[in-house]
């Protein structure tokens, strides 16, 4: 199992969480839950609830649709990330490609960080808007 | 009795004391304000001629802008009633002295110049400070309702004040009138004392808040730049402005003609004391029977016509037949319209204002412009009556040429604000917390319908907030509608604004408590309650129904009635309701699906009424397993305010779901847990997430005891509490400008700040030193991945935690003598990355700072980089070998953990022992990485 500092280090490539200090990855890296999944097993399904977000520490992870692949996730990246900010159900099915080493992070456990610590909600802002401009710019291109 | 007082002055329960109290006040203070006026004015007349009025009204501007900006910088720091009090103590002690020197006829040409402007300033600085004063008084809401009714107490003062003149000048002479002052005022510092015991106090703190947010919103933008920038303000400006000239003149021309037809002092002190409280009267009846029939039927344009036009007429009658009976009249038709239909004219286009900007610009238009014309009308009548000898009937014509002006702006005015207006309705910019009158004007009644009947639901709630104090049957059939819109917001709001109505929709508000909604049955009880004859015996018959939903709501509504309106404590008796529903929880009779909201609004009740009895309920809700019950149990136990219940609070802050609601439940708590929560601070015992929670606690209390808490605590926390401690005292200084903060103190920790900096900056260097040497090889083995990793970290910790001492400093130094927001504005302009806006504020710093601080923060911040940065360092012991060991001594847990993994994965060398003890730490971060280390040490063994 990973120690929070290990967590950390992980953390701090994670593009969402760019700007937070380190001691504020630690914060978050507190609240995560470490799971291992073996090949082929499914993390949600389209249609269901969403209050989890998933970091993929090692291995892949297909997003697909009704057969369709929509993307495939790997070391550093993030999946799920729309279930911390609301409450509609997964538009994807994710499963694992490989055994699949992954940091869950409950949408409830971290709303109450974000309320505590307020230069975290800070850093995951200017993130947002660094990655909505960047989107901006290449549309406009 | 109640219901008349109720229809006439809208004062409701549990106000009526306080309401008196102020009316008294301000009547008292009118009063004597109305009894030193005509004083002043015979005096000066009887000793010099009318012709010596310009030079005095010159003085008068330029004595008030100097005591305005002395007032203002004492006024900031002085707390509001020690600042009315010494001042007013002060008026009483000059008044006698001008009471001994009148009696001993006393007429040196100083004194009279003196007195006349000494009774200038005075007028302004009690009314000013009466204002301020009943603002803490009454909040918003109750402002709106009670101000009316006040302001009467002023009018009627003035009345008496004038007539009182009129009787006794004659009787006791003109010297002995400024004793009925003394006693009059003396009787004001009663009413202050018990006035702010009762009620300000408790209202200050939380309104210098606001205050402070408000002087914030604008402080980008100076008043005269905000005047300039709009249509609307530069005619509002001008308008005052030119009316204060007139206003002047018009004064000039009533002396000169009263003192031409009168010699004797006395005489000339009751004949002014008559007509000013005969103004007062005519005043009173023109606000009465005229102001709002004018809104209402001619609206805002025709209200601000009148005052120009009847002191036109005045004017030219003065220019024609400048007789004792013209003057008299230009006199009344001047004061009468202006303190009545031209006012509420005024206070009626500044509506659409911003509250921030309105704020600013107030103060501005009442000192600058107000002083600068009344100077630059002592200027006028100096040039027409000394260079160029122009007779009293003849200055007319100045009057009538700025009348004229004035009209045309009038018109412009009329026309912005029509505009204004509806874009502030349609931005929803209009501050509903500051704006004060009422909404009577034609124009605005078409827009708020308008609104009222659109779909816009939103619009339609924003119109409500503004309608809340307004009373006009047009808005009835609207009202009878949204009673029935689908949003129960909109439902509950209507019930709100029609509490200002007679028994009106009672039949509609009846049928509303068969709602689904709580909120919606609780209002509709709580609008029966307000206008029934027995509100208790409509609560009881409520509290007894069959239906348990409409019971509970009756509960809630109990106890806020009993909150409001400690009376009622004594005539209505709830307890049998709370037993009967704690029996009917217990034997579980409620469906299961209202169980939770049944808990939650009992718990509710028992913390707005405060029912001590009942307190085991809370507590036992405390562990419930519903966390919407856990809640409300922590914000009725903070509405309780019961010492009790602040250990438990605590506690809750180490619990995140919980946390948000017990830190607010805390803060209402106030000064009662603050000895609890120190000692929560302090304790080694305690988890860091509360210790953490704290600070942001006692920033929200805001008393002097929590500022020093918070630097007692500051040398014995660990780094995210003490960064905490630092925002809670920046926090603190900004909302409460009266808190004292220890020079000494400060100062102490700006240089713990600068020695962590310099500390944080050797760790860095020889770290760096460490890693060159494992890449040149002379460290061995060569780095591993995770090892390259670890020290990355660790030397990011060490850079943010040398940007955060700095951040500390500037807060820090922000708590001394330099202003906060100067610092604030330095400190963004230094780290936003504009280069010029850098250069400009590190020049401001180099301005500000001293010497020692100086040279260390300009050389920090001028650096390109930490790694480039050049710092003279006294030797500190640290090196290249005892670095890491040092940190492990330290008392920053996070850069210890740090620390700790890059020894696991480096390989150095550490000391053992004390990396064992780290195994058993209570930071989890820190045993983990502990054990970690140990166990890779063993390994290379």
């Amino acid at each position: 199992m990973l120690t929070v500092v290990e967590k950390v280090i992980f953390l701090q490539d994670v593009d969402i969480f760019e700007f937070a200090s380190s001691e504020d990855l630690s914060y978050i890296a507190m609240i995560t839950e470490e799971i291992h999944l073996p090949e082929n097993e499914k993390i949600y399904s389209l249609g269901d609830a969403s209050d989890t977000m998933y970091l993929i520490i090692s291995g892949k992870v297909r997003l697909h649709r009704n057969g369709e692949e929509v993307m495939i996730a790997q070391r550093k990246d993030v999946f799920g990330t729309w279930a911390l900010f609301d409450d509609e159900p997964r538009v994807v099915t994710a499963t694992c490609m490989q055994d699949c080493q992954l940091l869950r992070l409950e949408r409830e456990d971290f709303f109450n960080l974000l309320a505590d610590h307020s230069r975290i909600t800070e850093g995951i802002l200017k993130s947002m808007a660094k990655r909505l401009r960047a989107l901006l710019t290449r549309t406009t291109n | 009795m109640r219901r008349l007082i109720r229809r006439f002055f809208d004062i409701r329960e549990g106000e009526g004391l306080r309401a008196l109290l102020m009316f008294f006040y301000i009547f008292l203070l009118i009063a004597s304000l109305l009894i030193v006026k005509p004083v002043r004015n015979s005096l000066f007349l009887t000793r010099f001629s009318a012709e010596q009025l310009p030079f005095a009204f010159l003085l008068v501007a330029i004595a008030a802008v100097l005591v305005t900006i002395i007032y203002s910088r004492f006024a900031n720091k002085i707390r509001l009633n020690v600042l009315i009090l010494s001042t007013t103590g002060l008026i009483i002690l000059q008044l006698l002295g001008f009471w001994f020197l009148l009696a001993t006829a006393y007429k040196a040409a100083w004194f009279i110049y003196f007195f006349y402007v000494w009774v200038a300033i005075f007028a302004v600085i009690i009314t000013s400070q009466f204002w301020l004063f009943a603002n803490y008084v009454f909040d918003a809401r109750e402002a709106r309702r009670l101000f009316g009714f006040i302001g009467a107490g002023a009018i009627t003062g003035g009345i008496l004040g004038g007539y009182l003149t009129n009787y006794l000048a004659a009787l006791i002479g003109t010297a002995n009138l400024v004793l009925v002052c003394v006693f009059f005022i003396a009787i004001c510092m009663l009413i202050i004392q018990i006035v702010w015991k009762k009620s300000a106090r408790k209202n200050y703190r939380e309104r210098m808040q606001q205050q402070k947010r408000l002087q914030q919103k604008t402080s980008e933008k100076s008043a005269l730049s905000l005047i300039l920038n709009s249509k609307h303000l530069r005619y509002f400006a001008a308008i005052v402005g030119i009316s204060v000239i007139v206003a002047n003149i018009v004064d000039y021309q009533f002396n000169a003609i009263a003192a031409k037809t009168m010699n004797n002092k006395d005489e000339l002190t009751a004949f002014f004391g008559f007509w000013l409280s005969t103004l007062s009267i005519i005043s009173l009846l023109i606000q009465i029977l005229f102001t709002g029939r004018i809104l209402k039927y001619f609206g805002v344009g025709a209200s601000l016509f009148i005052l120009p036009v009847s002191v036109l007429l005045g004017s030219l009658l003065i220019l024609f037949y400048p007789a004792l009976w013209a003057g008299i009249f230009l006199k009344v038709s001047e004061g009468a319209f202006k303190q009545s239909v031209n006012k509420a004219g005024l206070e009626l286009v500044s509506l659409p204002i911003a509250a921030a900007v309105k704020n600013k610009v107030k103060t501005f238009i009442d000192v600058f412009i107000d002083n600068l014309s009344t100077g630059i009308s002592g200027l006028l009548l100096l040039v027409l009556t000394l260079v160029f000898k122009i007779n009293i009937e003849f200055i007319s014509l100045l009057s009538l040429l700025l009348i004229l002006v004035w009209l045309y702006l009038n018109g412009r005015l009329k026309a912005e604000y029509i505009e204004s207006f509806r874009t502030a309705i349609e931005k929803r910019s209009i501050d509903l917390d500051t704006q004060t009158v009422n909404l009577d004007d034609a124009a605005v009644i078409d827009s708020m319908i308008k609104v009222l009947d659109g779909r816009n639901e939103r619009r339609i709630l924003y119109a409500l907030d503004l309608l809340e104090n307004v009373k006009n049957a047009r808005f009835l059939p609207y009202f009878r509608k949204l009673i029935l819109h689908p949003s129960d917001e909109v439902k509950v709001k209507v019930l709100s604004v029609i509490s200002n109505y007679d028994n009106e929709l009672v039949y509609e508000t009846t049928a509303l408590l068969e709602s689904e909604s709580h909120k919606v049955r609780a209002a509709a009880l709580q609008h029966l309650c307000a206008h029934s004859l027995n509100p208790v015996e409509t609560l009881e018959k409520a509290l007894y129904q069959d239906d348990f939903k409409i019971r509970n709501s009756a509960l809630i509504c109990a106890a806020m009635q009993m909150a409001q309106n400690p009376s009622l404590r004594e005539k209505l008796d709830i307890s049998p309701i709370i037993k009967q529903i704690q029996q009917n929880l217990q034997a579980k009779t409620y469906p299961p699906a209202d169980e939770i909201y049944i808990k939650a609004n009992l718990a509710q009740a028992i913390g707005r009424a405060r029912l001590q009895l009942f307190f085991p309920i809370l507590h036992h809700f405390f562990d419930d397993a519903e966390i919407n019950v856990r809640l409300a149990a922590i914000t009725a136990a903070g509405r309780a305010c019961e010492v009790s219940f602040s250990k438990r609070l605590i506690e809750f802050l180490d619990i995140p779901s919980l946390r948000k609601h017990a830190r607010e439940a805390l803060a209402e708590c106030g000064e009662s847990s603050v000895v609890l929560l120190a000692e929560a601070l302090q304790n080694p015992a305690v988890s860091p997430a509360i210790k953490i929670a704290v600070p942001r606690v006692l920033a929200l209390i805001g008393t002097q005891d929590v500022v020093e808490v918070l630097f007692a605590a500051l040398a014995a926390v660990d780094q995210p509490v003490r960064r905490q401690i630092v925002k809670a005292l920046s926090l603190l200084h900004e909302s409460f400008p009266l808190l004292k903060f220890n020079p000494r103190q400060v100062q102490q920790n700006i240089l713990q700040e600068k020695q962590a900096y310099l500390n944080n900056f050797l760790f860095f260097r020889m770290h760096k030193k460490v890693i060159k040497e494992f890449i040149s090889g002379k460290r061995k083995p060569p780095l591993s991945t995770a090892a390259v990793l670890a020290a990355s970290l660790l030397e990011k910790t060490l850079k943010e935690r040398m940007e955060e001492s700095m951040k500390r400093i500037f807060r820090f130094l922000g708590l001394s003598k330099l202003a906060g927001t100067d610092l604030r504005n330095a400190y963004k302009a230094i780290y936003g990355g504009q280069t010029d806006v850098r250069a400009n504020a590190i020049e401001y710093l180099e301005n500000v700072l001293e010497p020692d601080l100086k040279s260390f923060i300009i050389q920090v911040l001028e650096a390109p980089a930490i790694e480039k940065l050049r710092l003279t360092i006294k030797n500190t012991g640290i090196s290249k070998q005892n670095c890491y060991h040092k940190i492990l001594t330290g008392n920053d847990n996070w850069l210890k953990s740090c620390t700790l993994h890059w020894l696991a994965c480096s390989g150095i060398n550490f000391d053992t022992v004390l990396v064992q003890n780290f195994t058993g730490h209570k930071d989890l971060k820190i045993a983990q990485s502990a054990r970690l280390a140990l166990q890779n040490h063993s390994q290379e063994i």
